[in-house]
């Protein structure tokens, strides 16, 4: 085994009894926001990491999954499971509409869209008050539950079900992003990455594989969202909020892009660190905002990548 | 008469949604720079022609210059500061540190102005002109006029001064026009200090007709992006169409449907243009990027 895979093994061992030797109800909490982040770090790494196309609109695709499977939930009373299969299909349409549209142009096109639909979604989700109940939000969101047959419910309303349920899902995602990276699909998503004119003349049919990655990363987006909903058990416009999609691009970059575990040590930091920059009061977002483009600027590789190359120095001498 | 109306209250305001237009167009077309700032530029201008004028008492045309100097000398320090730096870096690097500005600029404006939104008052009488059954606010007329004057201000900068001319040749080709001996660097410069200028006078213009408050700069940037792209990116004349066509169809569209969607008329056309045009109205044909 090498010392990639006994690093992600023990980081599911540590996840796996995180629960036990935190009791705390906000460490709970903390970590459950975690793993939904991770879902989206994942999917926008797709994205971003391995087709190298920026997505500023994650929320858009979050939202949209958190609204539709609260809504089912809500207005016809079917299982959380089935409103999440929902939310999963809902966003994966709409990434594909998206996708549709922008890819037809390069450069800048994919990142103006993925703006402008956040920012209409939310005026949707303002507006449409029979659906939506606007600004007010939907409320009474319920949490998942498992008839176990004789053995009673598993109810998920609770934390530490609930996070074992992200943990499986968070997992059952990178495992997915692996087995997609290591396909001839993850090839081409490289290639594209990597000088998308060369992939286009050895026969990769560029728009195809674009647009099959936004769907892909948009319905598990989409879950994410739902997750959320059903987490939290109250949404409103917020989740549209721009910056839920800078938080997620931050995630994958300061991170590392284009790595397996590059998206969840980034949605570890990045949870954390709009906590921790509470301590600057009204100031928290400039700062995280200058925290933006000193990351981008010298950290472009993400936290990751600087780490391994000091403990590779460290071996050398 | 009520259409005529609606239309005539759209291009007055597609008048200032022109100048904000061009102001990107000029920077994307010349620089490759996507401004994610661009919104909080006219956010800014809108700010500080309240300070100015409000707040302060100065004369209201001289706050106007003040508020627009103000954002060219910001808009300026960054471009030297952070944008010279990026040149030789890959445009995700640019856009994202682009972004990270807008929302610094956001979040400092709400320290400084808090988040409740403010008016700047009209210095002109509240009486409308009647004429033939429709009305016209001085406010609206001045509006109309000075974005006019700046757009013809800026054809005749890009036109007839030389400046003007070294920037429409690193617009065409960037290596012919520095190996011809132009400054690139100064162009860039010069050109994102005007871009911005252009915002900060939207800004200007249209602050005292709408509430101001830190927000603002989203729906502007939104907007800004549907006029670039439905004019056709880099494209002048697009912009100023554009521009124009979006104040239109906002007006007509929150006259006749809805005025809560009012702010997704502009991304609905974006689409339209998008699926039949994808270069825009005078993009040229067969351009990928």
């Amino acid at each position: 085994m090498n010392r990639d895979r006994i690093i992600t093994l023990l980081f599911l061992l540590g996840s796996l009894i995180y629960p036990i030797l935190m009791r705390d109800p906000y460490y709970m909490h903390m970590a459950i926001l975690i793993g939904i982040y991770a879902l989206l770090a994942i999917s926008l790494n797709l994205l971003l990491g391995y087709t190298g196309q920026l997505s500023l609109g994650h929320a858009a695709f979050f939202g949209v999954g958190a609204y539709v499977s609260s809504l089912f939930y809500l207005n016809l009373k079917i299982p959380v499971w089935i409103g999440m299969v929902m939310a999963l299909i809902a966003s994966g349409i709409l990434g594909y509409i998206v996708a549709k549209l922008s890819f037809k142009l390069r450069g800048a096109y994919f990142v103006i869209m993925t703006i402008g639909i956040t920012e209409v979604l939310k005026l949707v989700g303002l507006n449409w008050v029979d659906l939506t109940k606007g600004p007010m939000g939907l409320t009474d969101i319920g949490a998942p539950t498992i008839h176990l047959g004789g053995l009673g419910t598993l109810d998920f309303g609770d934390k530490i079900p609930y996070y074992y349920l992200i943990l499986s899902l968070v997992v059952l995602c990178f495992y997915l992003q692996y087995r997609l990276v290591s396909s001839s699909y993850g090839r081409a998503f490289i290639s594209i990455r990597e000088n998308e004119d060369l992939a286009e003349s050895v026969g990769i049919n560029c728009y195809k594989y674009l647009v099959i990655v936004v769907m892909v990363s948009a319905s598990i987006a989409g879950v994410a969202g739902s997750l959320y909903a059903h987490y939290v058990s109250f949404i409103d416009p917020g989740v549209f909020a721009f910056f839920i999609s800078v938080n997620v691009v931050m995630m994958v970059i300061g991170g590392g892009q284009g790595t397996l575990m590059g998206p969840i040590i980034g949605a570890i930091l990045f949870t954390l660190i709009p906590e921790w920059l509470r301590v600057f009061g009204d100031a928290r977002m400039a700062v995280y905002a200058v925290m933006v483009i000193v990351i981008v600027i010298f950290m472009p590789r993400g936290i990751l990548f600087y780490v391994t190359q000091l403990l590779n120095l460290r071996k050398k001498t | 008469m009520i259409f005529v109306q609606y239309v005539i209250n759209g291009l007055i305001i597609g008048g200032a949604y022109a100048l904000i237009g061009i102001g990107l167009t000029m920077v994307f077309g010349i620089m490759r720079v996507v401004n994610f700032a661009h919104g909080e530029m006219y956010m800014l201008g809108a700010y500080f022609l309240f300070t100015f004028f409000t707040k302060m008492g100065i004369n209201f045309y001289l706050s106007m210059l003040l508020a627009i100097a103000a954002v060219m000398g910001i808009g300026g320090i960054y471009e030297k500061a952070i944008l010279k730096p990026l040149r030789r870096r890959s445009i995700e690097t640019v856009m994202l540190s682009m972004i990270g500005f807008s929302l610094f600029i956001q979040n400092i404006a709400m320290l400084i102005w808090t988040p409740v939104p403010e008016s700047i008052t009209s210095p002109f009488p509240l009486t409308a002109y009647t004429l033939g059954g429709l009305y016209f606010l001085p406010q609206r007329i001045m509006v109309i006029f000075a974005a006019l004057f700046l757009v013809l201000l800026t054809h005749l900068l890009l036109k007839k001064t030389k400046i003007g001319k070294a920037m429409r040749a690193t617009f065409q080709d960037l290596e012919a026009a520095s190996l011809m001996g132009i400054k690139i660097d100064r162009i860039y410069s010069f050109t994102f200090v005007i871009g911005v200028g252009l915002a900060a006078s939207a800004g200007t213009l249209l602050g005292p007709i709408f509430t101001v408050h830190p927000y603002i700069g989203n729906l502007a940037n939104l907007k800004a992006f549907a006029i670039v792209i439905i004019g056709g990116l880099g494209s002048f004349t697009g912009a100023i169409t554009a521009g124009f066509l979006l104040g239109v169809f906002e007006s007509l569209g929150a006259g006749y449907v809805s005025s809560g969607y009012q702010d997704a008329i502009g991304f609905i056309l974006l689409i339209i243009i998008l699926i039949y045009r994808p270069t825009g109205l005078f993009g040229k044909i067969g351009q990928r990027r």
